[in-house]
C-alpha cells in the first residue's frame, strides 16, 4: 500500500516538476487533489481500513498531499515568474532612442543679462520703472545737463521727429521722470531701449542700456563704490572681484566715474579680451550733478545720489563671448539657440 | 587727442617710465586709450649725403651712387628716381636692421657692389607710402643717426579726452596737469615776440561782444618763398596726427598743439579792408578750406573783411582768403571765442576742425596774446618775414574770469564719505593752477582761467577726489532707507511671460523699432506711422506699430536659412499716434510660428503646425498667467490675416489682441513661405492676474458622459457650448471637445463632433437618472440650434 502511495507522491513530483505551463499545472492540480483526483481517492480508501491502520495511512497521505499542493504553488510561482520574465521581456525598448521632444526656446541674451542686473538690484531694495523711448529734448537733454550747445550733444548721435521730440538716447531720462514722480529716498533701476544715430561693426542704431538711481539724504561717493563693488561681484559671480574708478565726465554725474572689473577672463594677467590692461570698462557712473537735482526741485543742499548707466550688450558680449554686436539683432536662431 | 611723450617731457620730465605716465593719466581722467612707438624699431641708420649718381651699366632703372655718412665715402645702388647729387637721405649702412626684419650686408646689384641702403620714409616708418627716398633738409646733420636727430625713440600716446576737458588740448595743459599729478615743476620752453620791425597792421573791429571778447591781428609781410615745413616740426605735427599742409599754417598748428590756442592766417592781399567779427547774415554764402559751400545762418559767427565773411570764427577760413605758397603778406589771428558762439555750427556742417574741437569746449582766454607772439616768432625765426605790431580789438565783455567757488570742507566730508584734511586740499588745487585762500574749514577758490570746467563745489570735489584717486575712497554703506524692489503677486511680469513662452519652445526676438514703413503698413494700414526725420536707412524709417513686422522679417531670415521650426516672440513698446508729439506708447507682446508642429522624431507623424498649435500656445501661455478662465476668442478681420483664420482675443470680454493665419498678401510682403501664424497682445491687457483663492475639493465622484453631436459647420464652438451650459444646469463642470469628423455619413454643412460632459456635485453623489434627464434636457434645447444626436 504504502509502496503504492510512494509511487503516486514521486509520479505527481516529478510531472509537477515536468509541468511546462500555468495550464499543465492547473490539469496536474485536478488530476491529484481535485475532488476526483488520484489522492482524493486515496482518501476514500481509508474507510475500509481498521482505525488503526486508517490513523497512520490518513496521515501518510495527508502528508502526501501537502507536499504535491506545495510542490503544484512552487512550481506556480516558478512559471508565473517566467512568465512575467518573458513578457517583460518581450516589452524591451531602446532606451537610446531619443524622447519624444517638443524642446524648449530661450530669452534674448540681453534680456537674461537685463533680467540678471534687475535681480540683483531688486534684491538690494530697488523697483523696476520704465519711461517712453520717444522722449522730449528736455527729459532727454535739457533736464540731464546737457544743454543745446553743449559738446556732449554731439556725443548723442540723436534720432529726431521734431525740433523738440526724440528717440532717447539713454535711459537717463527716466531718472527724470522718477524724481518727479517720487520723493526720496528713491531707488530705481531703469532698463531698456535707447536709440543712437550710428552703425557699424561696434554700433547698432538701437541698443540697451540700464539706468540706477539712488537718492536720499546723504548719498556719499563711497557709497557709491560699495554698491557697484556688491552689483559688479554678484553679476560676475566672483566674490572680492576687483573694481577701479577712474575719473570721467558725464554732464548729468559730478563728480563722474568710469568703472573697471579685473578682467575676468586672464584675472588682471593681460590677455587680448582686456586689451592687455588687465581691465575691462563695464559702466559708468557718477554722483547726482546739482544741476540735474534743481531740474526736478531739490535742493542739492538736502539731497544727494548715485547714478549708475551700463550697456547691456556689452555686458552680453562679456559674458557670453559674442564677438560680433550685430548677432543681438539678427534674431537667428543659431544664435538664439545658445542661450537656453 | 595724439601727442608726443618726448615733446611733452621737454616741459615736464616725471620720474616715471612712459607706461607709468599713461597709468597716472588714466586714473585721473584722462584715459590713456594706445601707446605706440614714434618709428618701428631699426638701427644704424645716418643721415646720408649724396656726392656722386651716375647710371648702372647693366641696369636702366638702377643709379650708382657714392654716399657721405659722416665718416666714409660708400658706393649704394639705389632705384629711387629722385636719388640725385646732393640729396640728403637715409642711409642704412651695413650692419642696419630695417622694421621688416631686413639686415642690410654688403652685396652686389646687377655686378655693382653696394655697400648700403638708401631709405625711403615708408621703410623706416616714417611714411605710409613709397614715394621715392625720404629727401631730408639740406641743413640735416650728415653722419648723425637719424633716431636721434628726429628723436624717434619716442611714444605717441592717445588719449580719450572727455568734452569738459578743453584744457589739456595742448602740449601745455598736459604740462600743467602732470605737474599737479606728479607734484613736479613745469619748464616751459623760452620764447619770446619779435621786435616789430613794420608799421603794418590790419584793423579788426569786434561787433559780436558776447561772442568775442578779444581778437588780435598781426600782420607779417616779406614772407620768403618756402621749401618743405621743418623737418622737426613736421616730426611733431606727425605724432599729433596733423598732417603738414604749408609751412605757415603748419606752425600755426604747431603753436596750437604746443599752447592750445587755434590760429588762423589770411593772405593779406586777398582781403578787402578791414577785419570784423560778426554774425553773418542769413543767407550769406562762404567757401570753407575745404571747398565746401556753407550756407550761413545768422547764428554763425564770422570773421569778415569789407564785402565777404573769410572765415567761420573759430572753425574754418574761406579758401579765398588762406595762406598758399604765393603768399607773402599775411595777417595772423589770434582770438577768443566763446564755447557758445562755436558749439554745433561745425557739426551742422558737418566739420570736424581742431579749432572747433577746442573752442567748444573752451580755450583759455589769457592765451592769444602768448599764442600771436609764439607763432610770429617762429614763423619770421624760421621762415623769414618782417613782422608788424600786434592789434587788439577788444569787444565790449571783459574776458571771460572764473568766480571763486567755496568749498566747506564738512560739506565736502559728507558728499565724498571720507575725510580730506583742508591744507591738503588746498594744496592739491593750487597745484591744479587755482588761486585757494582757507579760513577755517572753508576755502575760497579761485580756478584757473583755462579750467571752464570747475564753478562749482562738486567741481572741485572731483578735482580732489581724482588727484587723492578715486580708489582711494572706499567706506562701507553708511545707510540704506530698506525698501522691497519686488514686483506685486498678481503682476505678470514680462520675465513670467517670457519663461511661460520660452519653456514652450519660442525664441525671444529683439527687432529694431523701426521699420519699413511700406512693411509697416501690410500689418497696420489704416493709420499712419510715426516718421523720423533722420532715419539711418529708408527701411528702418518709422516707428513700428506693432511688433509684427520685426519678428515676421525674422522668420523670413529663418526660413532662408532652413529652420524646420521657427517660434518667436518679442516684447516691447509699438507706437501709435501719426506725429511723436501725440505717441502713445504700449507694451505689447507678440509671437509668431511657422514650420513643424514639432521636431521630425521617430516617436511621432510629422506635421505641420495649424492655426490650433498656436492658439493652444496662447490659451496655455494664459492659463499660466492665471487668465484661463478670463479668455476668449471671437472671429474677427484683421487686414494681415487670412479672414477664415482670425481671432480676437478677449479677457474678461475685453479685447486685448489679435491671433490667426497670415494673409497670403502679408506671406508675400515679407517674403515668406507659408502658412505662419502670428499673436499680438496688450501687456496692459493680461499684465495682472488675480491672486488664486482655494475652494474646497469635493468628496463626491466626478461623472463623464459623452455625446456625439452634428452641428452645423457655422455654428461655432463657443456658442454650442454656450448652449450647452445654458441647459446644462448646474453641475455641469465641463465641456470639451474631443473628436471631430466631416465627411461621409454626415451631412453636407455638418460636422460630428463627440463631446465630452462632466457633472459634479459637492454635496452628494448624482444619480444616473438625473443626469440622463439632464442630457435629455441639453439635446432638445440643442435642437433649436440645428444640432441632433448622431444616429
Amino acid at each position: 500500500m504504502s509502496n503504492s502511495l510512494d509511487a503516486l507522491e514521486n509520479d505527481a513530483l516529478a510531472r509537477i516538476e515536468a509541468a511546462d505551463s500555468l495550464d499543465a499545472l492547473e490539469a496536474l492540480r485536478v488530476e491529484y487533489t481535485g475532488k476526483k483526483g488520484s489522492i482524493t481517492a486515496q482518501m476514500k480508501t481509508l474507510g475500509q481500513l481498521d482505525p488503526e491502520e486508517r490513523k497512520t495511512q490518513g496521515a501518510a497521505i495527508n502528508a502526501v498531499k501537502d507536499r504535491v499542493i506545495g510542490a503544484l504553488k512552487g512550481r506556480r510561482e516558478t512559471l508565473q515568474a517566467e512568465a512575467l520574465k518573458a513578457k517583460l521581456n518581450a516589452e524591451t525598448i531602446d532606451v537610446t532612442l531619443p524622447g519624444r521632444r517638443r524642446p524648449p526656446g530661450a530669452k534674448h541674451p540681453v534680456t537674461q543679462i537685463t533680467e540678471r542686473v534687475s535681480a540683483i538690484f531688486q534684491a538690494m531694495g530697488f523697483r523696476v520703472a520704465e519711461g517712453p523711448e520717444i522722449e522730449d529734448d528736455w527729459h532727454n537733454f535739457t533736464a540731464l545737463n546737457i544743454p543745446e550747445s553743449h559738446p556732449a550733444r554731439a556725443m548723442h548721435d540723436t534720432f529726431y521727429f521734431d525740433a523738440n521730440h526724440l528717440l532717447r538716447t539713454h535711459t537717463s531720462p527716466v531718472q527724470i521722470r522718477a524724481m518727479q514722480e517720487t520723493k526720496p529716498p528713491l531707488k530705481v533701476i531703469a532698463p531698456g531701449r535707447v536709440y543712437r544715430c550710428d552703425s557699424d561693426m561696434t554700433h547698432s542704431p538701437m541698443f540697451h542700456q540700464i539706468e540706477v538711481l539712488y537718492l536720499d539724504e546723504n548719498v556719499r561717493f563711497t557709497d557709491l563704490r560699495a554698491t557697484l563693488e556688491t552689483f559688479l561681484a554678484a553679476l560676475f559671480e566672483r566674490e572680492d572681484l576687483p573694481i577701479r574708478l577712474r575719473p570721467s565726465f558725464f554732464p548729468f554725474t559730478e563728480p563722474s566715474a568710469e568703472v573697471d572689473i579685473q578682467c575676468v577672463h586672464c584675472g588682471g594677467d593681460g590677455c587680448r579680451v582686456c586689451k592687455k590692461t588687465g581691465w575691462i570698462e563695464v559702466l559708468g557712473a557718477g554722483m547726482v550733478h546739482p544741476n540735474v537735482l534743481r531740474s526736478v526741485g531739490h535742493d542739492p543742499a538736502e539731497v544727494s545720489g548715485f547714478a549708475i548707466g551700463m550697456g547691456v550688450e556689452r555686458l552680453a558680449m562679456l559674458r557670453y563671448g559674442v564677438d560680433d554686436l550685430r548677432a543681438f539683432f539678427e534674431n537667428d536662431l543659431r544664435f538664439l539657440q545658445q542661450f537656453q | 587727442m595724439l601727442f608726443s611723450e618726448n615733446w611733452l617731457r621737454t616741459w615736464i620730465d616725471p620720474e616715471a617710465s612712459t607706461e607709468e605716465l599713461a597709468h597716472r593719466l588714466t586714473m585721473a581722467g584722462l584715459e590713456v586709450d594706445a601707446i605706440e612707438p614714434a618709428a618701428p624699431a631699426f638701427d644704424n641708420v645716418v643721415v646720408g649725403e649724396v656726392k656722386t649718381v651716375r647710371p648702372h651699366p647693366d641696369a636702366d632703372k638702377l643709379r650708382v651712387t657714392e654716399v657721405f655718412d659722416g665718416e666714409t665715402t660708400w658706393q649704394v645702388v639705389c632705384g629711387a628716381p629722385n636719388v640725385r647729387e646732393g640729396l640728403k637721405a637715409p642711409l642704412a649702412r651695413v650692419g642696419a636692421t630695417l622694421p621688416n626684419g631686413m639686415k642690410i650686408k654688403k652685396a652686389k646689384l646687377r655686378g655693382e657692389p653696394s655697400h648700403g641702403m638708401l631709405c625711403g620714409g615708408d621703410e623706416i616708418g616714417l611714411a605710409s607710402v613709397r614715394d621715392g627716398l625720404l629727401e631730408l633738409p639740406d641743413d640735416a646733420p650728415v653722419g648723425r643717426d637719424l633716431r636721434e636727430w628726429l628723436d624717434l625713440d619716442d611714444a605717441i600716446i592717445e588719449l580719450g579726452i572727455t568734452p569738459n576737458r578743453g584744457d589739456v588740448l595742448s602740449i601745455a595743459g598736459l604740462a600743467q596737469e602732470c605737474s599737479a599729478l606728479f607734484d613736479a615743476t613745469l619748464a616751459a620752453p623760452e620764447t619770446g615776440a619779435p621786435a616789430a620791425t613794420i608799421d603794418s597792421s590790419r584793423a579788426a573791429a569786434i561787433e559780436a561782444n558776447d561772442a568775442c571778447p578779444i581778437y588780435l591781428t598781426q600782420v607779417i609781410e616779406d614772407v620768403p618763398a618756402r621749401g618743405d615745413t621743418d623737418m622737426l616740426i613736421a616730426e611733431r605735427l606727425r605724432r599729433a596726427g596733423v598732417s603738414t599742409v604749408e609751412p605757415i599754417v603748419d606752425l600755426l598748428n604747431y603753436v596750437m598743439l604746443e599752447t592750445g590756442q587755434p590760429m588762423h592766417a589770411f593772405d593779406a592781399d586777398r582781403l578787402d579792408g578791414d577785419i570784423r567779427v560778426r554774425w553773418a547774415k542769413a543767407g550769406e554764402k562762404m567757401v570753407g578750406l575745404n571747398e565746401q559751400e556753407l550756407a550761413l545762418e545768422d547764428d554763425c559767427l564770422v570773421v569778415a573783411d569789407a564785402s565777404n565773411p573769410i572765415a567761420l570764427a573759430g572753425i574754418i577760413g574761406s579758401q579765398p582768403s588762406g595762406v598758399s605758397g604765393e603768399t607773402r603778406r599775411i595777417v595772423l589771428e589770434s582770438a577768443h571765442f566763446t564755447p557758445e558762439a562755436v558749439a554745433g555750427r561745425a557739426r551742422r556742417f558737418g566739420l570736424t576742425t581742431d579749432a572747433a574741437f577746442r573752442f567748444e569746449r573752451g580755450v583759455d582766454p589769457s592765451l592769444p596774446r602768448q599764442a600771436i607772439d609764439r607763432a610770429a616768432q617762429l614763423i619770421t625765426e624760421m621762415l623769414g618775414g618782417k613782422a608788424g605790431p600786434v592789434v587788439e580789438a577788444a569787444g565790449g565783455r571783459e574776458l571771460p574770469a572764473p568766480a571763486a567757488i567755496t568749498l566747506d570742507m564738512d560739506w565736502a566730508e559728507r558728499r565724498l564719505g571720507l575725510p580730506v584734511a583742508t591744507d591738503r586740499a588746498a594744496d592739491l588745487l593750487t597745484r591744479l593752477g587755482c588761486e585757494v585762500t582757507a579760513d577755517g574749514n572753508t576755502l575760497t577758490v579761485v580756478p584757473p582761467t583755462r579750467r571752464f570746467d570747475l564753478a562749482i563745489p562738486e567741481d572741485l570735489l572731483e578735482e580732489l577726489a581724482r588727484l587723492i584717486g578715486y580708489d582711494n575712497f572706499r567706506a562701507p554703506i553708511t545707510r540704506m532707507t530698506p525698501e522691497i524692489g519686488l514686483p506685486a503677486a498678481t503682476d505678470n511680469t514680462i520675465t513670467r511671460i517670457g519663461d511661460l513662452l520660452a519653456d514652450r519652445g519660442y525664441f525671444e526676438a529683439i527687432t529694431y523699432s523701426f521699420v519699413d514703413r511700406d512693411l509697416d503698413a501690410v500689418i497696420t494700414p489704416d493709420s499712419p506711422a510715426i516718421e523720423l526725420a533722420n532715419p539711418i536707412a529708408s527701411q528702418m524709417a518709422v516707428m513700428r506699430q506693432s511688433l509684427w513686422p520685426g519678428l515676421l522679417e525674422a522668420v523670413a531670415h529663418n526660413q532662408k536659412r532652413q529652420q524646420p521650426a521657427i517660434r518667436l516672440f518679442e516684447t516691447g513698446h509699438r507706437f501709435a499716434g501719426s506725429t511723436a508729439e501725440a505717441a502713445r506708447e504700449t507694451g505689447e507682446l507678440a509671437f509668431v510660428a511657422a514650420g513643424l508642429a514639432a521636431p521630425e522624431q521617430w516617436g511621432q507623424a510629422t506635421r505641420s503646425m495649424d492655426f490650433y498649435d498656436i492658439k493652444g500656445d496662447l490659451e496655455d501661455l494664459l492659463e499660466g498667467l492665471g487668465l484661463g478662465d478670463a479668455l476668449a476668442f471671437r472671429t474677427c478681420e484683421h487686414p494681415a490675416l487670412h479672414p477664415g483664420q482670425a481671432a480676437e482675443i478677449l479677457i474678461d470680454g475685453h479685447a486685448v489682441g489679435e491671433i490667426g493665419a497670415l494673409h497670403p498678401d502679408t506671406l508675400k510682403a515679407f517674403d515668406l513661405k507659408g502658412p505662419v501664424f502670428a499673436a499680438r497682445l496688450s501687456l496692459a491687457g493680461i499684465d495682472e492676474r488675480p491672486l488664486p483663492q482655494s475652494a474646497p475639493q469635493s468628496k463626491f465622484p466626478r461623472i463623464r458622459r459623452d455625446l456625439a453631436l452634428v452641428t452645423p459647420t457655422t455654428l461655432a464652438f463657443s456658442d454650442l457650448a454656450a448652449a450647452i451650459r445654458s441647459a446644462g444646469g448646474e453641475f455641469l463642470r465641463d465641456i470639451e471637445p474631443f473628436d471631430r469628423y466631416v465627411g461621409e455619413g454626415v451631412a453636407e454643412g455638418h460636422q460630428s463632433l463627440a463631446v465630452k460632459l462632466v457633472f459634479q456635485n459637492d454635496e452628494r453623489t448624482l444619480t444616473d437618472d438625473e443626469i440622463t434627464d439632464t442630457i435629455n434636457h441639453i439635446l432638445e434645447h440643442l435642437r433649436q440650434h440645428d444640432v441632433e444626436l448622431r444616429g
